[in-house]
């Protein structure tokens, strides 16, 4: 009994919960119609929106190539354009082309103008162009005017050639001022004439724009003629044209007689064969800012010197550190520049008339001993000469002594010695542009 | 050197060519819709085609030229645009009045209103609806040349279409 209760309850039980379930499936089988119905609908007014948009999108398209359809290029806008583009690009080239030119001349020209003042007045460091003074035994004191005998390659044809006590001048107002000038007392003549004077356009070299001369000699060749050459830089931060050939002239002789030796021209056919035929010599040469010149000779004995044994002989500081001080009466100063030049064979410092401040960009100079470094003279040279000043152990040869004055007038640029000349014929080539005019004779060392 | 300088010069001359038959049309249409005179477009556009040309050294890519010359005519338009409103107004040479046979009377219409219509939208708006539905580009693209964001772009477009269809609704009605 009380089972067939309880089994009469169960069921009805579950049969309510059933009949609940069922219509809470219902409701939600109806809820989620009517979700997918709003879903739908909403989808549908999106993708009307969004047809909407594409062809609103469309329309404006086709409405904005429709509205410019008929715009047509001017027939003549294809030449037009040909000319011009080519046009605009010469005017911008030549726009940027101006600006590298102005900046150029305005670096070469503050430093100039700016050290034209206080010429000689200033050795102080804090100027940016004095070269600080590594050139140990050669640098001297001039006049307040330091000087420091380093060699200077001149350009790339300085193998070997390294130039030794080529005067730089380190005063405030660039002017070569060698070493040389301190052997011959350091007088203000033995200074070439004060600044340079800034011209336009292209002002042909003054002489205080060239500097930095060296001269190189050859060995002897077998019939005793001897090659050889002076360079001269540009010194000035502007580029100049060289009007003329200057002179070669020996300036003094020692155990010869003046008189046995001449300077000639050199023309084509004279036994100086190894100088440049001198109708390929440019009339002038334009000289950008440290570019250089090159003058040639070559000295032709008559006969050889009774004193002279063999092969002619250099007379210069040697890579050895020889002093060679020719004709002067102060040898000290010259033979330690000289020497200490030589023996570095390092150490030549571009013209501080670029404009860099303080820039001393060490050169391999007569590196490896093998060039025939001479001092140049910035100085005229003394009418005094003679062997008996010469500590040298060359001292005892005759020699002769040439100078190059460039056409821009006195003082002289460079300086040579030909040792062991005692009769015979120098004869000049005109001046070349330096790095295509370097003879390929091989030095030798100055021993 | 010269003979290289003369094949680099003919070399840049067939490609001003080139681009000047593919791109200059389009590039005219475009300084149209932007501009209203017509030799306003043609300086525009030929200016632009110089300088990126004169300096074409500078364009690296050859397919971005197109780019750069788009952006130029847009710049070049606006600053012309600028100019008039200055008061530099030089005599604007009109628009031909192109009905011809081509097109039919309700499309000079329409061109009408709907250059009235572009005109009376802001200047941003205007440009990008020009590059977006007239140059084919990408909202990204669009934003690069004139320098604003995408969404800048995004907004300045769904705003100007907007006052685009409002306007020209207005002038139907």
């Amino acid at each position: 009994m009380t089972d067939d209760r309880h089994a009469d309850e169960t069921p009805n039980v579950t049969a309510r919960e059933v009949a609940t379930e069922r219509e809470v499936a219902a409701a939600r089988q109806v809820m989620a119609e009517h979700k997918i119905v709003a879903e739908r609908e909403a989808m549908a007014e999106r993708e009307v929106a969004m047809e909407y948009e594409v062809r609103a999108e469309r329309e404006v398209r086709a409405m904005l190539h429709r509205a410019v359809a008929q715009v047509q290029p001017d027939p003549g806008a294809l030449p037009r354009l040909q000319r011009a583009v080519p046009r605009r690009r010469a005017r911008h080239r030549n726009v940027w082309t101006g600006s590298v030119a102005a900046v150029l001349l305005a670096v070469a020209a503050v430093p100039t103008i700016r050290g034209v003042g206080p010429v000689g007045l200033s050795d102080s460091p804090t100027d940016g162009r004095v070269i600080s003074d590594t050139g140990g035994p050669g640098a001297a004191v001039i006049g307040g005017a330091r000087s420091s005998g380093r060699p200077h390659v001149p350009g790339p044809a300085g193998t070997g050639s390294g130039a030794a006590g080529v005067g730089i001048g380190v005063a405030t107002s660039g002017i070569p001022a060698g070493s040389a000038s301190a052997a011959f007392g350091g007088g203000p003549e033995a200074l070439p004439a004060g600044g340079s004077t800034g011209a336009a356009a292209l002002p042909s070299c003054a002489r205080a724009d060239l500097g930095q001369g060296g001269s190189y000699l050859a060995a002897a060749d077998g019939s005793g003629k001897i090659y050889g050459w002076f360079t001269v830089l540009n010194i000035s931060g502007r580029s100049c044209s060289l009007t003329g050939a200057g002179t070669v002239r020996i300036s003094a002789v020692s155990g010869t007689d003046p008189g046995w030796v001449k300077v000639v021209d050199h023309q084509t056919g004279d036994p100086a064969g190894g100088l440049p035929d001198p109708g390929s010599v440019p009339r002038s040469l334009v000289l950008q800012p440290l570019a250089g010149y090159q003058v040639q000779f070559g000295w032709v004995p008559d006969a050889p010197c009774p004193t002279s044994s063999n092969a002619l002989r250099v007379a210069a500081p040697g890579p050895t550190g020889t002093g060679a001080p020719w004709s002067s009466p102060a040898p000290g100063p010259v033979s330690g520049s000289g020497g200490g030049s030589g023996g570095g064979g390092a150490g030549g410092v571009r013209a501080a008339d670029l404009g860099g401040p303080g820039t001393a960009t060490p050169d391999p100079g007569a590196a490896g001993g093998t060039g025939t470094p001479v001092p140049n003279l910035s100085a005229s040279p003394s009418p005094s000469t003679g062997p008996t000043v010469s500590p040298s152990p060359t001292g005892a040869t005759p020699s002769i002594t040439l100078v190059h004055t460039p056409q821009a007038g006195a003082p002289a640029a460079a300086t040579a010695v030909v040792n062991g000349a005692c009769a015979g014929t120098v004869y000049r080539a005109a001046p070349q542009a330096l790095p295509a005019a370097a003879p390929a004779g091989t030095p030798t060392t100055g021993g | 050197m010269g003979t290289a300088a003369a094949d680099a010069a003919g070399a840049s001359v067939d490609h001003l060519t080139e681009t000047y038959q593919a791109h200059y049309r389009s590039l005219l249409r475009l300084a149209a819709l932007l501009l209203d005179d017509l030799s306003s477009c043609e300086d525009v556009v030929q200016e632009a085609f110089i300088r990126v040309h004169a300096a074409r050294r500078r364009v690296r890519e050859p397919e971005k030229t197109l780019a750069y010359l788009r952006q130029t005519v847009v710049n070049l338009s606006r600053s012309t645009l600028r100019r008039r409103i200055l008061g530099l107004r030089l005599l604007p040479k009109p628009m031909p009045d192109m009905a011809s046979a081509e097109e039919g009377a309700y499309d000079a219409l329409e061109r009408d209103e709907l250059k009235a219509a572009l005109r009376g939208l802001q200047r941003r708006q205007r440009e990008v609806l020009v590059m977006r539905y007239y140059a084919d580009m990408t909202e990204a693209q669009v934003a690069e040349v004139l320098g604003i964001s995408l969404g800048s772009v995004k907004a300045y477009g769904s705003r100007g279409l907007a006052a685009l269809r409002v306007r020209m609704e207005k002038s139907h009605d």
